[in-house]
């Protein structure tokens, strides 16, 4: 293998002999590299949910660009190039099928960019990211807070209203005070988050980003991964937890509906409605049909990649319902979940208990 | 903008689909209201049975209730001329001489059959002709026109739907006789719901919905392009499966037919055929001699959905092969004929008779 565009840490992690990298945690990384002389670089993460499949033999068969693998122990390693740029990614079992997958490339190259994009694509469904809602921005946040002051440096949102963007910078004056990730998040209603770069303390700088994953800037990157890759895991992992076993047997009584609360979008708008079909049929590999579109929409979607059936239905504004089919799997559901909470604007996806019975009153209401 | 004929099949798509909701509106009422389940011992919505004269009855639902009287659910979309209204009155004629009704669902699929002390006929009729239903039914009625003379008039009721509050709404009227459905000394029952309500129920849209997703059919039969996009996204895939598309896939009528009564509660051989003459002409089946073929694939584009996309297909007619085999075949046949083609070539050339060798 010629690798001599390797940069001093991708050689260093690439060539790392079986026992170290068997042995390597991922909070032991920085420790490990600087031990050996090697500075630890900015580092990127996309954290995804596999449907069972092991992600190292599924981006080395599929994966554009990659040249070999190898494993040891419980880490992964695939070596890829872009044009003359060759590059290492990790690929970091994290549990309950949660994986991160660990590179140099920052998140702004293309080479970073065919990792989330084309990557994710050629391994779907089995892999699939997944995204941060509010919470999950303000649980790390506090998570952060707890080994030192906060401070935003960036943030860059969507207004939902108008799908305009929203970007704003603090620099880090000595005069000014820079908001907490609270207050820089509290500017946010009617928008969708998208990333968020925080100071923790004096010297780590750490980016969050809605699509799953997170950036190491510099500091402690034990923090790091305690904080910051604990709950893309932890979100990552209830995700896949909410996603899974949903079939449903034949002519039973829907007893729980997946149901997605999104802000500020008024789904009785046929525009609206548009978008959601629209968003639906742009996932990759996936077919769907308008059973009812006015003014309450119901949409059958099959994920012809692996058979999953499932029912989109807007009956109320402010709500979506995903009634899981016959045929269910995760990553079919995370795919068009992500991208329908991307298009809308989700705020929180959860399980919702339908009750069986209605009183009769509801039913004569006028 | 797409072919007249297409929006005709998806209006026929779309009617078919809200009278599933409609029928949905009454599993509702009579499988998920508090108080009125209290009142019911079986809710059918696919009943087939035989009618006092031999002959089928299919009604669009029907209730068992637990007094031994059976209410029968029609919906109907009365057109202007005399055979719609004497093709109407004939069938709700049979329901008010039924003597029997089902009584129970079958583990083994299909429903029991009881015997019931009356029965009671509502017709749902799209809001805009409720009025004209019910006139003419009464004259039907007070003529003796076409031989009606039922025992008990059947309830008309309209039914419309609220874009604003998303639900369907069902209103009584007593014009020209119409009678609410008897309560038999039931409470609640629709009489008295009517009765306490202005004479209007309504379902919103988050409860029947969830029923239509589950059950997809309603007793008439589907148009074949509402049952060829099932196929397409349901039942065809379950069948090809573990194989994923693109893939032909060989189906029986009678097994597809299966497959939809197991999942959805309802399949017919001939609807699914309907369906599958509907995808040939889509050039995306094949009848052979043992059965059809069809080339499952993704069809629609990211801007699409297979509804319309079947449509469009259906109307446009496509010639050429459907299935990779038969692409296969082409590909033999023709390298056959480019074959018998050179060698034709080859054995008219002219002889060479070259004089220098003899």
């Amino acid at each position: 293998m010629r690798d001599a565009f390797l940069t001093p840490f991708d050689r260093w992690l690439w060539e790392l002999d079986d026992e170290r990298l068997a042995g390597l945690r991922l909070r032991d990384l920085q420790h490990a590299v600087v031990n050996d002389g090697v500075a630890l670089p900015q580092l990127t993460v996309l954290t995804v949910i596999s449907d069972g499949a092991d992600p190292l033999d599924l981006l080395e068969a599929r994966a554009r660009g990659v040249r070999s693998a190898r494993r040891s122990g419980h880490v992964g390693l695939l070596h890829a190039r872009m044009g003359r740029e060759d590059y290492v990614v990790a690929v970091w079992p994290a549990g309950d099928g949660v994986f991160h997958f660990v590179g140099s490339v920052p998140v702004t190259e293309a080479a970073w960019e065919r990792v989330e994009q084309s990557w994710m694509n050629a391994t779907a469904p089995h892999l699939s990211p997944v995204i941060l809602n509010r919470d999950d921005f303000g649980a790390i946040g506090d998570g952060l807070a707890e080994h030192g002051d906060t401070a935003a440096a960036r943030m860059t949102a969507r207004v939902l209203r108008d799908h305009s963007s929203y970007s704003r910078g603090w620099p880090n004056l000595d005069s000014v005070r820079r908001p907490t990730h609270h207050e820089a998040l509290s500017e946010t209603a009617g928008m969708l988050v998208r990333t968020l770069t925080l100071d923790v303390g004096t010297s780590t700088r750490v980016h969050l980003r809605r699509t799953s994953g997170a950036s190491f800037y510099r500091g402690e990157f034990w923090l790091f991964v305690e904080v910051v890759l604990n709950r893309l895991q932890v979100a990552a992992a209830e995700r896949r937890e909410l996603l899974s076993g949903r079939e449903r047997e034949p002519l039973a009584p829907a007893a729980e509906m997946l149901s997605m609360d999104v802000d500020r979008v008024d789904l009785g708008d046929p525009a609206v409605r548009a978008t959601v079909l629209n968003t639906i049929t742009a996932v990759r590999g996936v077919q769907a049909a308008v059973m009812h579109d006015n003014p309450y929409l119901h949409v059958l979607v099959t994920d012809f990649l692996n058979g999953a059936t499932f029912d989109v239905l807007i009956t109320d504004e402010g709500r979506l319902d995903i009634l899981p089919g016959l045929r269910s799997s995760v990553g079919s559901l995370a795919r068009v979940t992500d991208a329908l909470g991307d298009a809308l604007g989700m705020r929180e996806l959860s399980l919702r208990p339908v009750s069986r019975l209605i009183d009769d009153d509801e039913l004569l209401a006028l | 903008m797409p072919p007249e004929g297409s929006e005709r099949l998806v209006r026929e798509y779309q009617d078919y689909n809200r009278r599933c909701d409609v029928v949905s509106c009454f599993e509702v009422y009579f499988t998920e209201a508090r108080q009125m389940i209290d009142t019911v011992e079986h809710f059918e919505r696919f009943p087939r049975f035989n009618g006092v004269d031999g002959e089928p009855v299919t009604p669009d639902f029907t209730v068992r209730f637990r007094d031994g009287t059976m209410l029968v659910g029609e919906i109907s979309k009365l057109a202007r001329n005399d055979e719609s209204l004497e093709s109407l009155l004939h069938q709700v004629g049979r329901y008010d001489a039924l003597s029997e009704g089902p009584s129970g669902s079958r583990a083994s699929g299909g429903h029991d059959l009881a015997p019931v002390e009356a029965v009671d006929v509502v017709l749902l009729v799209p809001a805009a002709e409720a009025n004209a239903a019910r006139d003419r039914i009464d004259e039907a009625k007070r003529g003796g026109h076409y031989g009606y003379a039922p025992t008990v008039r059947p309830c008309v009721l309209g039914y419309s739907y609220d874009d604003d509050t998303s639900r369907f709404i069902f209103t009584y009227d007593d014009r020209a006789g119409n009678p609410r459905p008897r309560s038999h000394e039931r409470d609640p029952s629709l009489e008295t719901w009517l009765l306490r309500n202005s004479d209007t129920l309504t379902c919103p849209s988050e409860r029947f919905s969830r029923i239509t997703a589950v059950k997809r059919f309603m007793n008439d039969r589907p148009p074949s392009v509402y049952t060829a996009t099932l196929l397409w996204l349901d039942a065809l895939p379950a069948i090809a499966y573990p194989e994923m598309p693109p893939v032909d896939v060989t189906v029986a009528p009678a097994r597809m037919a299966a497959w939809l009564r197991t999942n959805y509660g309802w399949g017919d051989a001939n609807a699914v055929r309907g369906a599958l003459d509907f995808l040939a002409r889509a050039g995306l089946a094949r009848q052979r001699q043992d059965g059809w073929v069809v080339a499952l694939k993704p069809i629609a584009n990211s801007k699409e959905e297979v509804r319309r996309e079947l449509a469009d297909r259906y109307l446009a007619r496509p010639r050429g092969p459907v299935t990779a085999s038969d692409r296969q075949e082409r590909d033999e046949r023709r390298n056959r004929e480019l074959d018998q083609t050179e060698q034709n070539r080859a054995s008219q050339e002219p002889l060479d008779l070259d004089p220098g060798i003899s």
